[in-house]
């Protein structure tokens, strides 16, 4: 089944020089439970598909429809649809810092919900499946680079989305850490069955994801597929 | 405030980071705090000395006056008339026939102006407060040399308790072969009044109706009845006056204390608010403070906003989890100011070091007057005007698109 499925969406941005065309007819579907890997060249505007396909972002034109649905409305019904139903997980871990480790993976399921109790509950749960129970009441300063980013995926998953997309999540680690943050998002795939589209510029491993496009002249083709 | 600001707020406040604890922060928190205080300062001093002069002028004087129209003075039979028809009035508390007589009080080559009191020491009820205002001796005048002074009188005259004064009266010289001779007279000083009036303190004679009368051409007469009203019609004394002048068919004249003082209180209530707005520019200013940081939170949390959107939160919510903070210190900073402002304005009441000129501002000492009311406009003012200051930043949290954040990042 279909979880996400893309019409023909096209972006683009005027500036000095005239109008650049980021992505001009992207079309492609995604099945409940797979992970996508997106490659490209920097400045090929992957970071930009994944804006709109999070709804973070408006497209010129094109389609988006979330189990056959386009989410349409108030910016505040697309705030709470993603909220509810999509999951981030930068780059840079993107924690916030005033806030300790348990209440930051707590903070998407309280900004819904309003009930901090059960948030943290729910939090605690998460950071024991992600082993890192021992850091709840630390603060992102006081966290290692990779542990920052298995926090920033807890608090991706605390919604229970439909679909988490990650923007270059190991990006900014070692490949000890990198390689570790890589296998907690199979063994999370394989286990609750979460959908995945990762932007990565990591061949090795774009290449280990059920489908692998690459984007190239505002258009996504399919780079390999196991 | 539902949970999830009230949980921002907490956070806010109380984790381990101190937030708050920022330099311009604390710094314009501050400005808060020093605006506050002096605003606090200046209007409890002012209410002080409106309240201190009030009261002293209510105390040294009665409410209503009761006078012979022209400059004649009343008979006995008149004043009996007088106290039979109003003693019985519910508006009344008390009522006494007054002599006064403008005259000199002299000692050892130096001469005060004066004004001879005569009353009626002895009457249980006084229409003035003369009889607390005794700091020094008695007030009992058994004796037709006896005197009770203003103290600002007898130290002018170097005079105290137990010493003689001299009381001249011109007005009612007599022509002697050797010229004009007036009538004078010596008293002893067998009491000492301070009401805290320069004008009175330094002015009045207290003495018995007989000895008064020594001083008058016309024996058996009085320059006018004085009413003391119950507390709940002083602020009516300038209607009744005029109501029982109506019903008196104007055969008397009638006064009250407003008609003497009430543009002295006009002037001093509309100088009281003038001088709040004026103060109330210096919060103005420091809410300038609390922009500028309110906006550098604002840039530098751009990060944390832009997540926060991302992860749904919507920008009113933010907004308002902004405010919130800058409206919890500033309420801190205000309630500070307004503490701080009422302690150094408690210790300028209690101080006897600097003194206002009594022949200027009528009083010396300098009063305070809190009040909630007062406390209350403070800082509903203060924080309004902070509140106005805080919104204006906010347009940048809501112009802030996630995508320019997220790329920014």
């Amino acid at each position: 089944m279909e979880i996400l499925k893309i019409n023909n969406l096209k972006k683009s941005y005027i500036d000095s020089e005239g109008e650049l065309t980021i992505l001009n007819g992207i079309t492609f579907e995604v099945s409940k439970g797979t992970m996508v890997a997106i490659t490209g060249e920097s400045g090929s505007g992957k970071s930009t598909l994944l804006h709109l396909l999070s709804l973070l972002d408006k497209a010129d034109s094109g389609e988006i429809l979330y189990n056959g649905k386009k989410i349409t409305g108030s910016d505040k019904l697309i705030s709470k649809f993603r909220n509810k139903s999509i999951g981030f997980i930068f780059q840079f871990h993107y924690l916030l810092e005033d806030f300790t480790a348990i209440e930051n993976v707590a903070m998407p399921m309280f900004l819904a919900t309003g009930n901090m109790k059960t948030s943290l509950l729910e939090a605690e749960k998460l950071l024991k499946r992600l082993d890192l129970i021992n850091r709840k009441h630390h603060y992102p300063n006081q966290l290692s680079g990779g542990e920052q980013q298995r926090i920033a995926i807890a608090r991706a998953l605390i919604n229970k989305p439909d679909i988490v997309f990650a923007d270059e999540p190991t990006g900014n680690l070692d490949k000890k850490h990198s390689d570790e943050i890589f296998n907690l998002l199979r063994e999370l795939n394989r286990e609750i069955g979460q959908t995945f589209i990762i932007v990565t510029h990591d061949e090795e491993i774009a290449s280990q994801l059920d489908i692998h496009y690459f984007l190239e002249n505002g258009l996504l083709q399919l780079h390999s597929a196991e | 405030m539902n949970k999830i600001e009230f949980f921002f707020f907490k956070n806010y406040l109380f984790s381990e980071k101190k937030e708050w604890l920022r330099f311009d922060s604390l710094f314009s928190i501050i400005g808060v705090i020093l605006s506050v205080a002096t605003l606090t300062i200046a209007h409890s001093i002012f209410g002080g000395y409106e309240t201190a002069l009030k009261d002293s002028i209510l105390g040294a004087n009665s409410h209503i006056y009761i006078f012979q129209p022209g400059a004649a003075n009343l008979n006995q039979e008149q004043v009996n008339d007088l106290i039979q028809d109003f003693g019985g009035k519910k508006e009344v508390e008390a009522i006494a026939p007054v002599i006064q007589i403008p005259a000199m009080a002299v000692n050892e080559g130096r001469i005060k102006g004066a004004l001879i009191k005569g009353i009626n020491w002895k009457a249980e009820a006084q229409p003035t407060k003369y009889r607390q205002y005794i700091r020094q001796g008695t007030w009992e005048m058994p004796d037709n040399k006896d005197v009770v002074m203003g103290k600002k009188l007898a130290d002018e005259l170097n005079l105290t308790i137990g010493d003689l004064v001299k009381i001249v009266s011109p007005l009612h010289s007599k022509f002697t072969p050797l010229g004009y001779k007036s009538k004078s007279k010596k008293f002893k000083i067998v009491g000492l009044y301070e009401s805290g009036m320069y004008e009175y303190d330094s002015k009045f004679v207290f003495m018995n109706m007989q000895s008064a009368r020594g001083f008058s051409p016309v024996s058996s007469e009085y320059s006018l009845i004085e009413i003391k009203l119950k507390s709940e019609f002083i602020n009516k004394a300038d209607y009744l006056a005029y109501k029982w002048e109506m019903l008196n068919d104007g055969f008397y004249q009638i006064s009250s204390w407003i008609e003497f003082n009430g543009n002295l209180f006009m002037t001093l209530s509309f100088q009281k608010w003038i001088l709040f707005i004026i103060i109330s520019f210096l919060i103005l200013l420091a809410s300038f403070n609390i922009v500028s940081a309110v906006s550098t939170s604002i840039i530098e949390k751009k990060k944390e906003i832009g997540i926060l959107k991302a992860f749904g939160a919507s920008s009113f919510l933010l907004s308002k989890i902004f405010v919130g903070k800058t409206m919890i210190l500033s309420s801190i900073g205000v309630l500070l100011g307004q503490l701080i402002g009422y302690i150094i304005a408690y210790f300028l009441s209690v101080q006897n070091f600097f003194l206002l000129k009594g022949d200027v501002y009528f009083l010396e000492k300098i009063n305070v007057k809190f009040s909630f009311q007062d406390f209350t406009i403070i800082f509903i003012i203060s924080i309004l005007m902070i509140f106005v200051a805080s919104l204006v930043p906010l347009k940048r949290v809501s112009s802030l698109q996630i995508t320019d954040i997220l790329r920014g990042m």
